[in-house]
């Protein structure tokens, strides 16, 4: 298990893709937090208690509209050996898959984490020079503000996870791209202002992976404050140790959905 | 030793190897020899449990792939030489099997050198041509140091100068004890390396011995025109000589071995059956495999 790990900390960082995505995910996330933090901060001008109240949110934004990031980096880590048919090399070198398949979700947690830290600084320097010219304290120091960015380091590394899970399962690297795209930029956001607009439907919404991603990251995002002040509804919303769970557990439902689909597979 | 024990693999109703057994011996180099198509991509995968058998299993000294513990310090295997990420240097991809091999950077760079790419070590393998890839397959294939190798069509994309490394490389390899096994779907291209052959067409095995045994026992090849070709077969049948395999049926022509052209002639003419051409096949060694692997471009 040791040898499988350390191959496939290699092959990940042999490649030239995590970088690519990373550089493209801290670009983004430095926009929109320094955006959103310099657009509320000059809308709540002056106003010390909502700046303490939302600081949070602005440095959790990764976490909440950036997953797709970490997900991809997981989920080409693993279509990509299918597409340039490493994979051959590797099940030759270890036979047994669910030693390979185990490795790959495993070795997903310290990548993910690498680029999850990437990202949550982003949004802690963007949001925070967006507080700044907006004419807010950035709060860098403030506790919440750590607790914030610890969150969003969990989240965002988890999805890595989720991507690894789904690459497993799709295994096409334009299938997993698409897939992870249209669910998380087009299918998710629409289903959850959707569905939380009705009190009988805003429990299915929170157990979202973008939901519990949020949750995980402060609970205070976007989705919340749109549901919220659309609907006069207070939306529900998980915990975040329940978030860390609900997340997980897409990760090991796409992990052990791919290792079931392809532990027998013929590699042709 | 790499024993092949009726190994069978269908794929729908097409049977890609049948009822398939065969030895390979130590300190030779075996060339495995078909036309494409005939099974031994499909041999190889399921050796080395990339494909799942319906039938049958191929051991490695008595111990089938699954069950040896980090194999590619056993069995160096070269499949397919596109295997490689594009971005990765040949020395990353080596790399990046080395934890499995149990070994450090050191053998990577040893392994690079014995291919004769210890140049081309930190450039990435997109820019490589075919027969660099074979090579560095050949080299991830040696890394573990195994006592036996397979591998799948070696020579390919190699220039006579490859080709001819590649001899001597596979005959120290052989010399120094290993069991070498490779692939090829012409006789020619690997004629001069190999001491032994095994020949499959259709899945089966249509021969296994020494290249001279193989000159000798099919050096009396008669094809045989005939509007009854059953007969002819059930003619050969009775006087105990030999057949290509079942699969290797083409229209109106019956190979015999065994016998000699008169022999032949004389055997279906007292059997009155139509006899409408006969001839003997050369010696030369690529027609004589091509007969007995389907008699395409055989002589007519």
């Amino acid at each position: 298990m040791i040898a499988a790990l350390v191959s496939e900390y290699r092959k990940f960082f042999t490649t030239r893709m995590w970088w690519i995505l990373m550089i493209c995910m801290m670009a983004y996330f430095l926009v929109i937090s320094l955006a959103m933090a310099w657009v509320f901060a000059y809308a709540v001008s002056g106003d010390d208690g909502a700046v303490s109240q939302y600081r949070p949110m602005i440095y959790g934004l990764g976490a909440s509209m950036g997953y797709v990031f970490p997900a991809l980096v997981g989920a080409v880590a693993v279509t990509g050996e299918y597409r340039h048919r490493t994979i051959v090399p590797t099940y030759l070198a270890e036979p047994r898959r669910w030693v390979v398949m185990t490795a790959k979700a495993l070795a997903a947690i310290p990548m993910g984490f690498v680029i999850a830290v990437a990202g949550t600084v982003s949004c802690l320097v963007g949001g925070a020079v967006g507080l700044h010219l907006g004419g807010a304290d950035p709060g860098l120091w403030a506790s919440q503000t750590w607790k914030a960015a610890g969150l969003s380091i969990l989240a965002l590394t988890m999805w890595s996870v989720i991507g690894v899970g789904l690459g497993m399962l799709v295994i096409s690297q334009v299938g997993v791209i698409i897939t992870v795209l249209a669910f998380t930029q087009l299918v998710e956001p629409l289903a959850r202002v959707g569905l939380s607009a009705f009190p009988s439907t805003s429990g299915i919404a929170k157990f979202f992976p973008g939901a519990a991603s949020d949750a995980v990251s402060g609970g205070t995002s976007i989705y919340s404050q749109l549901s919220v002040n659309g609907s006069m509804m207070q939306a529900s919303s998980l915990s975040v140790g329940q978030g860390v769970l609900v997340l997980a557990a897409y990760g090991v439902v796409f992990a052990l959905l791919g290792y079931v689909a392809r532990i027998r597979r013929d590699v042709a | 030793m790499i024993e092949v024990d009726h190994l069978a693999k269908r794929y729908g109703s097409q049977r890609a190897v049948d009822d398939l057994s065969f030895v390979v011996r130590p300190g030779k180099v075996t060339g495995f020899l078909g036309p494409n198509g005939a099974g031994k991509t499909t041999t190889l995968r399921a050796a080395t449990d990339l494909i799942r058998a319906d039938k049958g299993r191929v051991t490695f000294d008595g111990q089938a792939y699954r069950e040896l513990l980090q194999p590619m310090r056993h069995v160096g295997v070269a499949l397919e030489p596109t295997a490689f990420h594009p971005g990765r240097t040949a020395s990353d991809h080596l790399m990046m099997l080395a934890p499995y091999a149990g070994v450090d950077h050191r053998r990577c760079a040893t392994v690079l050198g014995l291919v004769g790419l210890e140049e081309a070590a930190g450039k990435r393998v997109g820019g490589f041509s075919l027969g660099m890839r074979g090579r560095l397959s050949l080299a991830a294939a040696l890394l573990g140091n195994p006592e036996f190798l397979l591998l799948d069509e070696p020579v390919n994309g190699l220039d006579p100068e490859g080709i001819r490394w590649m001899r001597q490389l596979l005959r120290e390899l052989a010399d120094e004890g290993r069991t070498v096994l490779i692939s090829s779907h012409l006789l020619s291209e690997v004629e001069q390396t190999v001491d032994e052959v095994v020949i499959i067409a259709q899945g089966r095995l249509v021969f296994q011995g020494s290249l001279a045994a193989l000159e000798a026992s099919t050096a009396a090849w008669v094809s045989v025109e005939s509007s009854e070709p059953e007969a002819v077969r059930e003619v050969a049948r009775r006087r105990g000589w030999s057949l290509p395999p079942d699969g290797a049926h083409h229209g109106r022509t019956v190979w015999i071995g065994g016998a000699t052209s008169t022999e032949v002639a004389v055997a279906i003419v007292q059997a009155g059956i139509p006899l409408e051409g006969l001839s003997s096949s050369s010696s030369d060694l690529e027609s004589i495999f091509l007969s007995m692997t389907a008699g395409q471009g055989g002589i007519r």
